[in-house]
């Protein structure tokens, strides 16, 4: 191969192993930004005034007064929209209407009794079938003035009072028809057959009618309901007496952040579900534009009120929320902080510390004081790389069948468990720290101090040990990042996903939230783990954030200690 | 107490300097007892891994009692182990999940991590490396958890809206480059067997051509995936690559350590003859160092195959063998994640027909981690990090 060949090729393999670094840097970034940018924003946010009402009124926190004045200006926002659905509700002009239109129909049968003799002609015309159409005619004659005036109220003032009052027309509708038939049957005696036709043809042209304007009435009414819906959930109910008749808290207060109102606003009420029947027959459920769809009705102004008030009602501020990290969580982690994650999660690292420090600085003694290469000491050895490598699942499986099943230490689930599970899967890497840091200790250190006449257990104790420990405390303090962080083995022997702190006596008996069980939780089986996505992010920031704060603890703790031993 | 003794008597002086018979034997009993006590809790692990292996079989023995389940598990795919009255525990769809994301993850993470390591100990200076270290180790310590997070939150998203067309350019972008360089040692190759004495123009023409062939064929792949259409963003693809960051730190830290731990004098030695740096790592460090890179790839299996997570968050948690067989943008799912998801509340504690299957799984992973495990002792002990002690 010629020269400069070779100079290519080492130069672009230097290239392509930079570049490898290059990328696993790349990873870091692109690992880390959206977390710690996200999960920040569980922290500091924009919060609408929901959120204060929610800490005033909930943990009672926060200053009153500001609260009144935020209060105050949302509500003179919220009335304009609020005024709007009233007068969707219970519009003014709805006695006026359905007064004309209940008397328009009086008008019309009394017309048709008026008409009665040159009904009865029609009927002794037209024999048998053929005269249905004749009559539905007639009746559509009769009924002219009526069916517009419905028509009219289904397209200009559609409200549920109206589409109760359309359903009580359809009853009248065919009363009336049954008490013209009297009046006819003053003519000419009818034949049962001749009774039921006309019975049912007299008001069928306005009964299609009616049909028509209740079907619209109602879908406005369905559309009114999911807008109004979507409103509730923006900024919670209307009313004190819904506030108090709410159960859930999600249903007692609108959204509490900024950028979650910005997205329910634009899913729920300027969109809004409707229910539509497709070519085949099948009812689907479509998201429509309320503006488009429902142009030049009331409910599209609704909408454009709630566009155009958005900011003046939620009255948006920056705050720091200091309480994720310190407030229990509420109605499934949707209000709240996650204190009673980061508790169960301490309690389980502390508590898996407790039982493996002490075993694993004596087995790092022993493996490194005493023991000498024979076939008992490597075995030992090897188990303990043999307990490294077992997956983290199996150590779940089991605590599970082995520490609740067999012994049970608790009746079900318990810190206990959980950290005599989590103790032995970190054992093996203490021991090896531990053993390393003791290694480290030079050996002059133990044959002064045997020189000195001191024992070897007193050796270990005084001199030996104290030398290692700091080398030992970062094994350690990894070990515990690791304890921290792991899931598999919890799920089964200590994790719930219920959110209550549970106090320090219930350790032994009692299951406890912790962070890596209930990041899983929050993000897959939640009911609405979009809306929750900054308590996502921010629990897994948490996470990260102790986890590496450990580690740094560590690495300062070990520059420390190398430069002590270099200096 | 010396100085009293001292003063009265001969005999009694020398039995106090050299300890009366009985206190010398208690104290080598409290002696014998301490260092039997050291042994005893020195023992745990062994007891550890003694009662996991034995309480996870006798968990798994009501499973394996009946032969025909052992065949049906490992031959079928139809898996309904809750069924009512007709059980069902084919999980070859489960073991094929494990082994596709297992050999996904290690063919991305492997190249890479062996790379990054021969960079921070052949090529960037101490000081560098000190600086990258750390990032390396950041990625060891972040809690499985929020890698899968990460996963399912972030990357699964972007690689359903986008996957194709993200891959395609990074198919492009590493491959250009190296279809680019890689032609003109081809051509030389190629020149140097067909023709006697090559001329510098046909050489040319030889490393223009195949430099164009590389290069369209890179083109051509990367056209052929930009028009792949990911249905799900958690999938195979997903789990593999966020898995191998995971497995990354293992194999670049044990990878760097084997490489250090080959002598000076042999990249000396060679440098000296005239090699280059690429040809020193190709053909001298990397073989010295190839038992331990060994280690480092076989410990990085270890952690994906035993990671739970992840792939319960990331891989989609299908019970279908993707079709093709090699399609990596299906979802898959492995033996952690249905041991993870399946074990029931219920089933924790009445030993259901599930909960036996399960711990067969988990046996299988044990069994698997351990043969993988003494495997890496085995080659540890063969002598790689032997060399350690005398190259030096």
């Amino acid at each position: 191969m010629k020269t400069s060949t070779r100079k290519i090729l080492d130069k672009s393999f230097s290239a392509l192993a930079l570049s490898s670094m290059a990328i696993m840097c790349a990873a870091a970034v692109a690992f880390l930004a959206p977390i710690i940018i996200n999960g920040s924003g569980a922290v500091w946010f924009k919060a609408t005034v929901e959120h204060f009402k929610f800490l005033r009124e909930v943990l009672d926190r926060g200053s009153a007064r500001e609260l009144a004045a935020m209060t105050e200006k949302s509500d003179a926002a919220r009335e304009k929209l609020y005024s709007l659905m009233r007068a969707y509700e219970s519009p003014a002009d709805f006695k006026k209407i359905s007064g004309a239109i209940a008397s328009a129909r009086r008008a019309a049968f009394a017309e048709a009794a008026k008409k009665s003799a040159e009904f009865v002609k029609i009927l002794d015309e037209n024999k048998g079938a053929a005269s249905a159409p004749v009559i539905k005619k007639f009746g559509a004659g009769i009924f002219a003035d009526y069916s517009g005036l419905v028509s009219g109220a289904a397209k200009r003032s559609s409200s549920p009072a109206m589409a109760e009052f359309l359903a009580g027309e359809k009853e009248a509708l065919q009363d009336g028809a049954r008490a013209v038939l009297e009046d006819f049957a003053k003519i000419r005696k009818l034949s049962v057959l001749e009774k039921g036709r006309v019975r049912r043809e007299l008001p069928a042209a306005a009964l299609e009618n009616l049909g028509a304007a209740s079907e619209k009435v109602s879908e406005d009414n369905a559309a009114y309901a999911a807008f109004k819906e979507g409103v509730w959930e923006l900024l919670g109910p209307m009313t004190q007496a819904d506030k108090e008749a709410a159960k859930m808290m999600r249903r007692k207060f609108g959204q509490t952040r900024m950028d979650v109102a910005r997205k329910v606003l634009g899913e729920s009420v300027l969109r809004i579900r409707v229910n539509s029947t497709d070519s085949s027959g099948r009812q689907t459920s479509e998201s429509v534009l309320v503006a488009e769809r429902f142009k030049g009705t009331p409910l599209a102004e609704m909408a454009k009120c709630a566009e155009e008030n958005f900011t003046a009602m939620m009255q948006p501020r920056n705050t720091f929320y200091w309480g994720f990290l310190f407030d229990s969580p509420y109605d499934s982690n949707i209000f709240g902080g996650i204190f009673p994650m980061i508790l169960g999660t301490f309690y389980l690292t502390v508590g898996a510390m407790i039982f493996a420090a002490p075993l694993g600085i004596v087995a790092a003694i022993y493996f490194s004081e005493y023991a000498k290469n024979g076939r008992v000491v490597n075995f030992l050895r090897m188990c303990v790389g043999t307990l490294a490598g077992v997956p983290s699942i199996v150590f779940g499986l089991f605590g599970l069948a082995f520490l609740i099943n067999t012994v049970k230490v608790s009746e079900s689930k318990s810190v206990l468990a959980g950290s005599i599970t989590l103790a032995l899967l970190i054992l093996p890497t203490i021991i090896r720290s531990c053993e390393e840091a003791l290694k480290t200790v030079p050996n002059s250190y133990r044959e002064a101090a045997l020189g000195l006449g001191a024992g070897k257990w007193r050796a270990i104790c005084t001199v030996i040990l104290p030398a290692a420990l700091p080398g030992m405390l970062t094994g350690i303090i990894i070990s515990m990042g690791r304890a921290a962080g792991e899931t598999a083995p919890i799920i089964f022997t200590a994790a719930t996903s219920t959110g209550a702190a549970i106090a320090l006596a219930d350790v032994f008996t009692e299951a406890t939230p912790a962070l890596p069980w209930n990041i899983y939780n929050i993000c897959s089986e939640h009911e609405m783990a979009d809306k929750i996505e900054h308590v996502q992010y921010g629990m897994v920031l948490t996470l990260i954030a102790i986890v590496l704060l450990l580690n740094s603890v560590a690495i300062v703790l070990r520059d420390r200690l190398q430069k002590k031993l270099r200096g | 107490m010396n100085a009293t003794t001292a003063d009265t008597g001969g005999a009694r002086a020398k039995g106090a300097l050299i300890m009366d018979r009985h206190s010398c034997a208690a104290k080598m009993l409290l002696g014998r007892l301490g260092r039997g006590f050291l042994l005893c809790v020195t023992a745990v692990p062994t007891a550890a891994v003694v009662f996991i292996l034995f309480f996870i079989f006798k968990e798994s023995l009501p499973f394996f009692e009946n032969l025909g389940n052992v065949r049906e598990f490992f031959t079928s795919t139809n898996w309904a182990p809750s069924r009512e009255g007709d059980p069902h525990f084919g999980s070859l769809a489960i073991l094929y999940g494990t082994l596709m994301v297992t050999v996904g993850s290690c063919a991305v993470a492997v190249p890479l991590g062996i790379t990054a390591a021969i960079c921070l100990s052949e090529i960037v200076n101490a000081r560098i490396s000190r600086i990258f270290r750390p990032i390396v180790e950041l990625f060891a310590a972040i809690p499985s958890v929020a890698y899968g997070f990460f996963a399912m939150a972030v990357f699964a998203p972007l690689l359903q809206n986008h996957g194709g067309i993200m891959i395609s350019a990074l198919i492009l972008a590493a491959g250009l480059p190296i279809a680019g360089v890689s032609s003109i040692p081809l051509a030389e190759f190629a020149s140097s067997k067909i023709f006697k004495k090559p001329s510098p123009a046909a050489v040319v023409a030889l490393r223009i051509f195949a430099g164009a062939a590389l290069c369209s064929a890179v083109a051509y792949a990367a056209w052929r995936v930009s028009g792949v259409e990911i249905s799900s963003g958690t999938n195979a693809f997903n789990a593999s690559v966020i898995l191998a960051i995971m497995a990354l730190p293992t194999i670049v830290s044990i990878s760097q350590d084997a490489l250090s731990a080959v002598g000076r004098d042999m990249r000396e030695g060679s440098l000296a003859l005239g090699a280059t740096r690429f040809e020193t790592i190709f053909k001298v460090i990397l073989p010295c160092a190839k038992s331990g890179i060994a280690v480092a790839v076989i410990l990085g299996f270890m952690r994906v195959i035993g990671e739970t997570m992840v792939v319960w968050m990331a891989s989609g948690n299908s019970l279908k063998i993707p079709e093709p067989f090699y399609n990596f943008f299906e979802p898959v799912r492995t033996l952690t994640a249905t041991i993870a998801g399946e074990m029931g509340e219920a089933d924790q504690t009445t030993g259901s027909a599930r909960y036996h299957v399960l711990f067969a799984m988990s046996l299988c992973l044990l069994v698997s981690g351990m043969a993988l495990n003494w495997l890496s002792q085995r080659i540890i002990s063969r002598g790689a990090f032997a060399r350690k002690k005398g190259g030096k």
